[in-house]
């Protein structure tokens, strides 16, 4: 027989039946000028050290599922609030965000420790990270593993 | 510098907490088998999100969950060459006994210097509260050990070059 | 509150677990074999009496019908059903052919004990029923629209509504009506005419469905996910319809099972390895309201021996010197696999349930 790796071709692809279509989240097409008011936000409170309005406008509508610069410019907005804050009142903010937000917040939170401005302040982010768990237990871990929705 | 260990290593220690809750789950792809499906990714509806959670550029921890295991790889701090030798020998001395670990990986996932696969079975037998206090004390040794390594190494090096450089005195 | 009655029937996890009608005897999975242990022994303590072997790979399932049939699913894609003989013995399997070429997963024996219904890895629930003839057991199956394994069944108390959560993060609730076997159901909030395969229900939830139950009163639906929630799911008037979803997003790691103890109040348990109990409604809303065998309530008991001669021992075997124990503090030591209602007063509110585990218990609580 010749080099052609005709072993491990995936004969399934071909079939329709075995095919997993995960279910369609009818999420809107994101495009820059429709994130750009939530980033205006984020750089107002980061510009004024309002941590609980910064973060509250970073938890309110993610771009799920939008293109890679449009997240890439919301995820440095977000980072810009998260790491100018200080680890002392977190607590405190945390404490005010309802348990969806903070859900929210941790989803923020790893998308940012996979980029690489974020993994230059990782011992802030993970200080984030540890207070919400502190407040409401591992359950924003748990909702984490198994969201649809990817920043 | 340790003062992120400590926060890295709990937000590790809960991740991996909430990622070892396992089942067993007989594949959908091949009858009478049971895969470890974050090996075999044949099956994407029960793949999980990774995590991956970083004390700075250098040292992260990449955790990919599945319905019956999971797969923890693990980058250690590797400032120079020297470091990056002894990192590299220290991981092939463990992966060559990789049986007698049970949940070591032989091979480390591409950009990590060491894996381990936990699977359901490995959860029934084992405790898991043991089981993350096994991968936390081995992320807090690690770089103990590195250290202790180069030390020695620096050390040796020093009295061999003292010795020879002494004859031509 | 009474002590927890733990009975430790096995060295390996129990998948499954199934008390007799009448209480005295249990059925629990082991590996590739089904035991049946007595439990009204004079020593006091649980008896093997009979083992079940049949199947070559694990028994993943099993249920006892309430004329004392036994069903048993397993990987290697077969289920057996073992009638019991006339001193209550079980010596003889009756073949089923479910035609499925992936393993079974659940298996639920119909409220009358006619009809069986297994979901399986091959995206498939096969509805079995007994035909006299052959003396067999064959099955009919519901394959649209399910995508995905099916993770766990419940039969409706009419016999023809079954309910199945799946890892394609659906619950969904089909007509399994067997023309012969059962009589026309009376109309409900579900529909009005359901041949069999129809459709009456079908939700996404998000993350995969591990468990999924009818309330007593048969009118909606709980269901335990993956994401550590619980929810609860109300079907609207017309077809296919969902009038409210009611999600209860909880602290803890995710739930593996639940039942309904009444109305309004559910009991379910999984990876934290202690039940929980969730009560409400549906306008007023659900909320997590206690735990039992509660672990943050408990302190260790260091009854271990100081003297240095342990110290020494134990450095040598586990290479610390640390005297604190390695088990935990609640009563299951692993994942709860299966709550099952064991006692219930006249009004049909559970009073005591069982579960069993990963740990080879099973357990009973008081609600």
């Amino acid at each position: 027989m010749d080099e052609y790796d005709w072993r491990s071709i995936d004969v399934d692809q071909y079939d329709p039946e075995k095919q997993f279509v995960p279910d369609d989240l009818g999420l809107p097409k994101y495009t820059l000028e429709d994130i750009q008011p939530s980033i205006q936000l984020m750089r107002q409170c980061t510009a004024s050290g309002d941590t609980i309005q910064g973060i509250k406008a970073a938890v309110q509508s993610p771009p799920y599922g939008a293109a890679n610069e449009v997240k890439s410019a919301y995820l440095q907005a977000a980072l810009d609030v998260l790491s100018t804050s200080k680890q002392s009142t977190a607590s405190s903010v945390i404490s005010k965000l309802s348990q969806d937000e903070q859900d929210v917040l941790v989803k923020l939170v790893f998308a940012l420790m996979d980029t690489k401005a974020g993994q230059k302040v990782g011992g802030s982010l993970l200080g984030w990270l540890n207070k919400v768990v502190e407040a409401s237990g591992e359950g924003s871990l748990v909702r984490y593993l198994s969201d649809p929705y990817k920043l | 510098m340790s003062q992120s260990l400590k926060p890295y290593l709990t937000a590790v220690r809960h991740s991996l907490n909430v990622a070892l809750c396992l089942q067993d789950f007989p594949s959908q792809v091949v009858e009478r088998h049971n895969y470890p499906e974050i090996e075999s990714k044949k099956t994407a509806e029960v793949l999980l999100n990774p995590m991956k959670i970083s004390r700075n550029e250098k040292e992260y921890v990449l955790i990919e969950p599945s319905i019956n295991s999971v797969r923890v790889s693990i980058k250690i701090k590797q400032s120079d060459e020297i470091e990056n030798i002894l990192v590299d020998k220290f991981t092939r001395f463990l992966t060559k006994r990789a049986d007698n670990f049970f949940i070591l990986r032989r091979v480390p996932v591409d950009g990590y210097d060491i894996s381990f696969l936990v699977t359901n079975y490995h959860n029934e037998s084992m405790l898991k509260n043991k089981l993350v206090d096994f991968v936390i004390e081995f992320m807090e040794d690690v770089d103990k050990e590195i250290s202790e390594m180069k030390l020695f190494l620096n050390a040796r090096a020093r009295y061999v070059a003292e010795v020879y450089l002494n004859t031509f005195d | 509150m009474s002590q927890p009655i733990e009975l430790n029937l096995s060295k390996v996890p129990i998948y499954d677990h199934c008390f007799f009608p009448d209480r005295s005897r249990v059925v629990i999975t082991n590996g590739p074999d089904a035991q049946i242990f007595d439990l009204t022994d004079s020593s006091g303590k649980p008896r093997l009496v009979t083992t079940l072997h049949h199947h070559d790979k694990t028994v993943t399932a099993l249920d006892v019908s309430i004329d004392g049939k036994i069903v048993t699913c397993s990987q290697d894609r077969n289920a057996v059903v073992w009638s019991p003989n006339a001193d209550g013995t079980y010596s003889r399997p009756t073949l089923v052919l479910l035609r499925i070429n992936r393993a079974a997963t659940c298996v639920k024996w119909s409220p009358n004990g006619k009809k069986f219904a297994v979901g399986s890895s091959a995206r498939v629930i096969s509805v079995c029923y007994f035909e006299e003839e052959n003396d067999w057991w064959i099955s009919k199956h519901i394959k649209r629209p399910l995508k995905s394994t099916i993770l766990s069944l419940d039969w409706h108390p009419n016999n023809v509504l079954l309910a199945c959560s799946s890892t394609d993060m659906h619950v969904r609730v089909f007509s399994a009506y067997i023309k012969g076997i059962d009589s026309k159901p009376a109309p409900s909030i579900w529909g009005e005419r359901l041949p069999f395969k129809t459709l009456c229900l079908d939700y996404s939830l998000g993350s995969w469905v591990h468990d999924v139950k009818f309330d007593p009163t048969a009118e909606f639906l709980g269901c335990v996910t993956h994401d550590g929630c619980v929810s609860i799911v109300y079907p609207g008037a017309e077809e296919l319809e969902v009038s409210n979803v009611i999600k209860v997003k909880t602290p803890s790691l995710p739930f593996d099972t639940l039942i309904f103890a009444t109305p309004s109040k559910i009991i379910a348990a999984g990876y934290d390895c202690h039940p929980v109990a969730i009560e409400g409604d549906a306008e007023t809303g659900w909320n997590i309201s206690y735990s039992i065998d509660d672990p943050t309530k408990k302190k260790h008991n260091n009854l271990e021996n100081q003297s240095a001669l342990d110290m020494f021992r134990r450095m040598d075997l586990k290479g610390s010197d640390s005297s604190a124990s390695s088990k935990l503090l609640t009563v299951h030591q692993n994942t709860i696999n299966v709550i099952r209602p064991f006692q219930s007063d006249a009004s049909g509110n559970v009073l005591r349930f069982s579960t069993c585990g990963n740990d080879g218990k099973v357990v009973i609580f008081e609600v």
